[in-house]
C-alpha cells in the first residue's frame, strides 16, 4: 500500500493527491500539520530526515522529491496516461519539473506570497507567536525550507516584488506554450499540468494582477479546465485548516 | 544531427561529453570558453537565452537542462543503455542525479576561489566588468560577479568546505550499500555525480580519501577505469584535464602495486 504524508491540498502535497486520484491508486493519507511543525517531530524525521513534506512511501522507498515521485507514479501506473510516451515529450516534462519544483523554484515564491498576503493576516497573533517561538528554538541547520520562510518577520517589499516578478515570468512562459494547446505538453493532460496547477491555483487570489482573464486568458482558462476535473475537486476537498490559504477562487476578469 | 555546445569535462559541461563517449556516438563539439564568458555572448544567447552550458541540440530539439537531456539522448541514440527500466530504480537515478550532486554548489564556490577566479581576473578589471554586465539574468549576474571577484568571506569558504564534506559522506553512505547510485548498474546518475566529483581526492582530501570515504574512493576508481572516461577528458583544454589525468595515473599506480 502506498502511504502519502501531506499537508493541505496545496503545492506539492496537492500535486501528489491529484495524481493518485487521477490514477485511482489506493493510498493511506497521513495529514502532517505544518502549522504545528509536525514535520519536525522525531517520528516524522525518521521517515524524512530533511523534514520534507509531502513524502510518498512506495515499494519500501521514502520518496521525498515530489517531482520525481510524480514521475515514478506516471511510470509505475501507466493508465490512465499522465505522461507523454515519446522521449522528446519526456524531456519537456522533466525540464518543466525542474523549472517548477522545489524550494528554489516557483513553489518557494508562491509560498512566500501566500504567507505574507494570506496567512499572516489570518493567523491569530497568539498562534503566530507560538509558531515563531518554536521555529526560533531550532538549530541553525534546521531553519531551512518552509521554516525559513515562516520564521522570518514579514518579507520586505523588495523581496515580495522579486517573488512576484519571478512568478510572473513563469506564468508568461506557460501562457506562451498554451497558445495552441489545452494542456502544457504533448497535447494531453499530464503530471506537469497537475504540478503547475498545484503551485499556481492560488495565484489569482494572491496576486490578481498576475493571472486573470484579460491579461493571461489562456492560463486562466487552463486553471478552470483543471478545476473541472473530478480528481482535482476531490483533492481540494481534503482541505482542513482554517488558517492555511483557502484560495481556490477561479481567476477574475 | 547532434550538436553539443559546452565547456570542459567538469560539472554540468562535462555531462554530455562523458555520456556520449560512453554511448559511442559522434557529435559536433562546440567549445564554449567559460573563462572568456563566451556563454554570455549574443550568438550563444540566441541558442540558450539563459546563458548556461551545456546546450544540446538533437535533430532541432534544443535542450538546456543537462541531466534531462542525457535521459532523452539515452532513449533516442543507439548504443548501450544507461537508464534502468524499473520505475523504482529510475526514481533513484533521478533522485541521485539531482540531490546527490547538490553539494557541487559548495564545490563551485571553492573552485572559483582557488582556480577560476584568479584565471578570469588575469583579463583585468575593466574587461571583466564589461563581460559581467552582459549576463542576462540578474541573480546570475550577482552570483558570477561574487565568484569572479572571489569576494567570499572565510566563513563562506568554511561553509563550502563543510558542504563538500557532508556531500561526500552522503555519497559514501549510499555506496556502502549499493555499487552504483541507482542500484546494481552504472547509470546516468553516476556520470552526473562523477562530472562533479572527479577531482575531490586531489583538491579536497579533507573530505574525500581512502580513510574518510573508502566506498566513495572505490566507486571513483571503478569509474576512472572505464575507457570512455579517459576518452572524454581528452576533449579538455584546461588544467582540469591534467587533474583528471593525475587521478588516472594515481589509480593505475595503485593497480600495479596490488
Amino acid at each position: 500500500m502506498i502511504e502519502l504524508y501531506h499537508w493541505e491540498p496545496n503545492a506539492e502535497s496537492l500535486a501528489l493527491l491529484v495524481c493518485l486520484k487521477e490514477k485511482n491508486v489506493d493510498f493511506n493519507s497521513h495529514y502532517v500539520d505544518m502549522l504545528q511543525l509536525e514535520q519536525h517531530t522525531a517520528a516524522y524525521l525518521e521517515l524524512s530526515p530533511k523534514a520534507r513534506v509531502p513524502l510518498l512511501v512506495a515499494e519500501g522507498e521514502n520518496m521525498s522529491d515530489a517531482g520525481f515521485a510524480l514521475q515514478f507514479l506516471a511510470e509505475r501506473y501507466p493508465e490512465p496516461r499522465l505522461a507523454p510516451t515519446d522521449p522528446s515529450g519526456w524531456y519537456d516534462l522533466q525540464a518543466w519539473t525542474s523549472w517548477l519544483g522545489g524550494m528554489m523554484g516557483l513553489a518557494a515564491d508562491v509560498a512566500l506570497l501566500g504567507w505574507n498576503y494570506v496567512m499572516l493576516e489570518k493567523m491569530p497573533a497568539k498562534a503566530l507567536a507560538a509558531f515563531r517561538a518554536k521555529v526560533d528554538e531550532f538549530p541553525k541547520e534546521k531553519k531551512s525550507g518552509w521554516a525559513a520562510v515562516w520564521s522570518d518577520a514579514e518579507a520586505g517589499e523588495d523581496e515580495l516584488r522579486n517573488a512576484e516578478e519571478r512568478v510572473q515570468q513563469l506564468v508568461s512562459r506557460i501562457e506562451a506554450i498554451l497558445l495552441d494547446a489545452d494542456w502544457m505538453i504533448g497535447g494531453a493532460y499530464s503530471i506537469i499540468d497537475i504540478t503547475a496547477f498545484a503551485h499556481l491555483h492560488s495565484v489569482p487570489a494572491l496576486v490578481p494582477g498576475i493571472i486573470n482573464h484579460s491579461e493571461t486568458p489562456r492560463i486562466a482558462s487552463w486553471l478552470e479546465r483543471s478545476h473541472k476535473r473530478p480528481a482535482v475537486a476531490d483533492a481540494l476537498a481534503m482541505h482542513k485548516s482554517t488558517i492555511a490559504p483557502v484560495v481556490y477562487a477561479a481567476p477574475g476578469s | 544531427m547532434l550538436e553539443i555546445y559546452t565547456w570542459e569535462v567538469n560539472s554540468n559541461s562535462g555531462k554530455p561529453l562523458i555520456f556520449l563517449r560512453e554511448k559511442g556516438v559522434e557529435f559536433d563539439f562546440h567549445y564554449i570558453d567559460v573563462l572568456k564568458f563566451e556563454q554570455h555572448q549574443p550568438e550563444y544567447l540566441k541558442l540558450n537565452p539563459q546563458g548556461t552550458v551545456p546546450t544540446v541540440i538533437h535533430d532541432g530539439k534544443v535542450m538546456t537542462e543537462s541531466t534531462q537531456a542525457l535521459q532523452y539522448l539515452d532513449a533516442v541514440l543507439p548504443g548501450p543503455s544507461f537508464t534502468p527500466t524499473e520505475p523504482l530504480e529510475r526514481y533513484r537515478m533521478r533522485w541521485w542525479a539531482t540531490h546527490g550532486a547538490a553539494w557541487a554548489a559548495s564545490l563551485s564556490v571553492l573552485g572559483w576561489h582557488a582556480f577560476m577566479g584568479p584565471m578570469v581576473r588575469k583579463m583585468g578589471d575593466e574587461k571583466l566588468n564589461e563581460l559581467l554586465e552582459r549576463i542576462p539574468n540578474k541573480q546570475r549576474r550577482i552570483a558570477w560577479s561574487t565568484a569572479a571577484k572571489s569576494t567570499f568571506t572565510e566563513e563562506q569558504l568554511q561553509n563550502a568546505r563543510d558542504g563538500v564534506a557532508a556531500g561526500v559522506q552522503m555519497m559514501e553512505s549510499r555506496l556502502r550499500v549499493s555499487p552504483y547510485f541507482a542500484g546494481e548498474s552504472y547509470s546516468i546518475a553516476d556520470m552526473v555525480i562523477f562530472a562533479n566529483a572527479y577531482s575531490l581526492p586531489l583538491m579536497h582530501d579533507y573530505a574525500a580519501s581512502d580513510g574518510i570515504s573508502p566506498s566513495f574512493m572505490d566507486w571513483l576508481q571503478r569509474i576512472y577505469r572505464r575507457p570512455a572516461i579517459a576518452e572524454a577528458f581528452k576533449l579538455g583544454r584546461t588544467p582540469m584535464r591534467e587533474r583528471a589525468e593525475e587521478m588516472i595515473s594515481r589509480f593505475a599506480a595503485q593497480d600495479g602495486s596490488e
